[in-house]
Formats: C-alpha cells, structure tokens, sequence
C-alpha cells in the first residue's frame, strides 16, 4: 500500500536534502544545537543561575570546562541553557514574522492595484529604516524586557516575508487552478488560503531558515545592550556584555557566548541556502 | 425549448493604454436547455470574454461590463449581488478552461480538491463527499478513481487532468457547463475522447453547454447549433446543420472553406487581411474590410442588423436584410 502522499513529499526531500553537503553540515549544527537545548537540564553540570563566589573567574578546566563567570556561574551550564533561550528566540520571531508577513504579502498581491500599493508602501517604510536600529528603537520605546525585544525584532522582519509572498502571490493569482476555483464559487478569503498561501510556501520556508539566523542575532544584540533579556537569565548577547569587561583578562568569558552565536547563525544561513536549492522544483525530479 | 441561457445586447469593454477597447458589441445569443451551442470565431473575436462574463469573472478594472443582459433561469446575472452569483458559481453554471495543466492546484492532492468543492455546495461528510468524486470520476471514464484521488495533478497526464476537470466542473449538477477551449491544449486522440464524454453527459445529466472553440471540426462532432462571433459581434447563429450546408454570412463562408481537407486540391484557402483593432472598428459591417462581397456605400454606413433567413438561421449582413444591398 502507498504511503501517504505527504510523507511521500517529505522523505523524498529528506533523500534530497541528505545528497547535499552543506545541507548536512548545517543540518548537524543545528541538530546539534537542538539537542544542546533540549537536553541542557541533563547535560549541564551546574545550576545555570547559582552563584558561588569562591569560584569567581576561574579559567576551562576539569571542573567547569568554559570557565566561570564574575560570580562563579557555571559558563558551559549558562551557555547550554542560552541556546534554550536563543533558539526558541528565533522560532518565535520567525513564526510571528513569517505568518503575519505571509498573510500581509499574501492580501496584497492576491488583490493587487490600490490595496497592493498601499500596503507595499507601508512595508517599504519599515524596511527603509536599518533591521537592527528599527528594532533597538522599538525595543527602547517598549521597555526592557525578552517579549518586547521579540516583538521588535518580530516586527522588523515582516516586510521581509510580506515582500517575497507578495511577489509569489502575483504569479499564483494568475494561474487557472485560481480562476477555477472562483469559478466553482470560492470565495477570496478561501482562496488566499487554500491556493495563494500554501503555493508560497516553499519560498517562505527557505526565508525563514535563512532569517532565523539574522532573528537570533538581532535578539542576542538587543540583550547584548540590555533591552532585551534581563539577568540573571542566561542568554547568550547578555553574557557577551557583561563578559565584555573581562575580555582583556578571561577571555573565556565573552568567547563561548559567541562561538555559540556565530555556531547557529553559520548553521541555520548554510541550511537554508541548501533547502533552497532542493526545494527548487527545477532540480526536484 | 426553452432558453436556458439568454444574452441579450451585452457589451464589454476594456481600458488599455492606446484607448477603451469594445470586446464585445451588443452580443446577442441563447442556449437553451439540454443543448450544446458551439461559439465560434478566431483569436480575439471576444469568445472567451463572453463567456467568462456570465460566470462575472471579467478582471474590472481594466474591463467593464457596458450594458446588456444575461438572463439564466429568468434571473439577470448581471444584477445579482455578489453572495447569490458565488452560490450560482459551481452549483448551477460550472466552467472548464483550456489549460488542464495548471487548472489543478499542485500542492494538494487530486481527492482533496474535489472533495472542497462538494462540500462548498451542499453538507456532506468526507466519506460521502468521496463517494460523490468517486462516482463522478467514473463518469468521465477515468480508470482507478480511487488511485486517482490520491494523486497529485503532476501525477496525471494532460487529458486524465481535462476529465478530473470536467467532473469537478460537474459534480454539483449544474445546469449550464461553459466550456472555454478545454480540448485545444491535448492531442486529437484525447480530445475525440473528452468530447465522447461531454456529448454523453450532456445526454444523461439534461446538462447545456456552451462550447468556445476555433475548431469548426469540433463544432461539426457535438455541437447542435453555432453562434458565429466576428470583432465582438455575434455574426450568425444556426443549426449545425445550416452553417455547414448553406453558410450564410460571407465570414462563415470563409471560416468554413479554411477547414483543411474539404478542397481536395490546391493551396488552403484564407480569409485576406486580418481582424480589425477593437479600439478603432471600421465604421458600418467590422467584416467589410475583408469581404469579397462588400459593396462602397450600404456597407460601409449602415451596421446589418440580425435578420432571420430561415427558421433557426439568422445572420447579420446586408446581402440579407430587406431589398439587399442599399
């Protein structure tokens, strides 16, 4: 008996993406990274947040393999518990972005003309300002806090989606399967739903992957000037901002927040460029 | 019989850059119930636009719908408020195009489609909208409807996409199926097997259609009367019988002596010149320009009215109307 034909979709890009290298390589990084996060409480050999003053600053060894911090924190503990933190970050934004950008970009081109063009326009507003200042100032004006610097980076990334949907949209709207559907008596509503929407979906996908990392980044750099998570939450920017001030001295501080940043961020970009590739129905069969 | 479907003047225009193109110029034809009218005439005549105007799915803006009327069942459609023409949409008037290529949504599976449209139009439950898509399957002929349902449309051939569309078109029992080209884009083979099936559910189901084409070829195996458009009018409407045997308007003639194969012998015969611009349509008869029997004076002033020239014939051109040429 056949599978079901989703599957069927799905292990077939798995087989696909398996061939790739570099979809393997960032695939790892970010499995890695994954199960970092999911099985820190296991893996993590000390309390994240508990202070020991007598092991202030101590340099990677047996006991805490990156060091401790200023107030003897446990810095591989922390850094496990922050790619929670960083990681799920990032599927926020994403996922706020991408559906409302999705929806935004999926409305404007299905109905095109004055709708279109007002709601472009708004968009090219947002991304006229540069992502990480938009957002710092959005962030500032909400108030210090993890949700409000989602929110702003969130925002910050819609017309990125809105923009690429927008185009599929224009080239969907055209095609017969959507006259077709009007002309069995759907109405607009359901047509950017169950047409528009899913028709784009791909190319969303590969936006997402691609902008998870640039998500992470712009949350790690509002924390990293203190708008973003507050302490003593482990999360990556932060550490690097209070580790700054021991760069000089404990160099380990700073360093291992980063390399995780720099880690996931080189891993979901690889990823997602790869599935893009492989999504491309040019190269599919 | 009574007239299921009735066009009456109608008018279409369309705003493009070089000025306000007329597609279509007080239109006038009928189909009545259980009949299958064919609409005839070459590329850009306003077929398509005409009948994609009874569903109103003309994009306006840029078009407009000028005047006229489309009486279906007694009701004008044209008046009709949005939410009453979608329920019409499907359930009562359904619509097949030309391209079986793209007319299915590939990221969702054959059964999937077709199951949404049953259960836009009436309550039924998956198992019973299954049954529905199963059975109208079978109807046009397509082996293994429950294989078939589970495909996805880059699964199927072209002329196995044109029957999945045909029995979505008419799952619901519609009344009227308008027909936009949906045997050009296959191969001769499927279509004589597409038409097969239209012509025998049109038999079984009391179904009318209106078939636009350019195959006279087409019209001549299903048709039972033709309407003939040239420029964005409606230049004759016969029984198919009439059109073929004793063409009456100098256009039909033309089309008809075009067919390849009637001449035995010689260099296939063309109509000289081409289709006038509908932003700037020649005063007085659009065919004028390109009629053999065109006359200076009448023709040019005066645009011929539809005259009746036998029971079920009429024509629009002056070698007709009363006393002939002016």
């Amino acid at each position: 008996m056949a599978a079901h034909p989703f599957l069927r979709e799905l292990q077939l890009t798995l087989k696909i993406l398996s061939r790739n290298p570099s979809a393997v390589m960032g695939g790892v990084v970010i499995a890695a990274m994954v199960l970092l996060a999911v099985g820190a409480p296991l893996l993590a050999p000390h309390d994240p947040v508990k202070l020991s003053l007598g092991e202030r600053l101590m340099a990677p060894g047996a006991a805490h393999y990156f060091g401790t911090d200023e107030l003897g924190r446990d810095i591989f503990s922390r850094v496990l518990f922050g790619a929670r933190i960083s990681l799920s970050i990032g599927l926020l934004v994403i996922t706020v972005a991408g559906v409302t950008g999705a929806l935004i970009g999926a409305t404007s081109g299905y109905f095109g003309g004055k709708i279109d063009n007002v709601i472009m326009r708004l968009m090219d507003v947002i991304l006229s300002f540069p992502s990480l200042i938009l957002a710092l100032a959005l962030a500032a004006a909400m108030g210090p806090s993890l949700v409000n610097a989602i929110l702003a980076t969130a925002f910050v990334m819609i017309p990125k989606f809105a923009r690429l949907v927008r185009g599929e949209a224009l080239v969907v709207r055209e095609l017969p399967f959507v006259a077709a559907s009007r002309v069995a008596g759907a109405g607009h509503g359901f047509i950017i739903r169950r047409h528009i929407l899913p028709n784009c979906l791909n190319s969303a996908i590969v936006l997402a992957t691609l902008t998870l990392g640039d998500a992470i980044l712009i949350a790690a750099s509002l924390s990293f000037i203190g708008l973003g998570a507050q302490p003593p939450t482990p999360e990556w920017g932060a550490m690097i901002a209070s580790g700054r001030k021991f760069l000089m001295d404990q160099w380990w501080y700073a360093t291992f927040p980063g390399l995780f940043i720099l880690f996931t961020v080189i891993g979901f970009n690889i990823f997602g460029d790869a599935l893009r590739d492989v999504l491309d129905p040019r190269i599919r069969r | 019989m009574t007239a299921l479907l009735d066009i009456r003047d109608l008018s279409v225009s369309f705003d493009t850059y070089q000025g306000r193109a007329r597609v279509l110029d007080r239109a006038s034809l009928t189909v009545n119930q259980g009949e299958i009218m064919g609409l005839v005439g070459e590329s850009g005549c306003g077929k398509s636009v005409l009948s994609r105007s009874v569903l109103r799915i003309i994009p306006t803006p840029p078009g407009s719908i000028d005047g006229g009327q489309i009486l279906f069942e007694g009701r004008d459609l044209l008046r009709l408020p949005q939410g009453e023409m979608r329920r019409l949409r499907g359930e009562r008037i359904s619509m097949i195009f030309q391209e079986p290529m793209n007319s299915l949504n590939p990221v969702f599976t054959v059964g999937n489609q077709m199951r949404e449209v049953v259960r836009a139009h009436r309550r039924a439950g998956r198992a019973e909208a299954t049954d529905a898509c199963l059975e109208m399957l079978d109807a046009v002929r397509l082996p293994e409807p429950r294989s078939v349902l589970r495909a996805f449309p880059h699964e199927l051939s072209g002329g196995m996409r044109q029957r999945v569309m045909i029995a979505m078109a008419l799952i619901c029992n519609p009344a009227l199926l308008l027909a936009d080209e949906p045997t050009t884009a296959l191969d001769v083979t499927v279509q004589g097997q597409i038409l097969a099936i239209l012509a025998e559910l049109a038999g079984r189901q009391g179904l009318s259609i209106l078939f636009v084409t350019h195959d006279m070829g087409v019209v001549a195996q299903l048709c039972h009367r033709v309407a003939v458009m040239y420029a964005g009018q409606v230049v004759e409407i016969a029984d198919v019988g009439s059109i073929f045997a004793r063409p009456a308007h100098p256009y039909t003639q033309g089309l008809i002596a075009s067919i390849p194969g009637r001449v035995s012998s010689g260099e296939l015969y063309a109509i000289p010149g081409s289709v006038p611009s509908p932003i700037d349509p020649p005063p007085g008869c659009r065919f004028r320009p390109r009629c053999p029997h065109a006359k200076s004076g009448g023709c040019s002033d005066v645009a011929p009215e539809m005259v009746r020239v036998a029971p079920d014939h009429s024509v629009a051109c002056h070698l007709f109307t009363s006393g002939g040429l002016p």
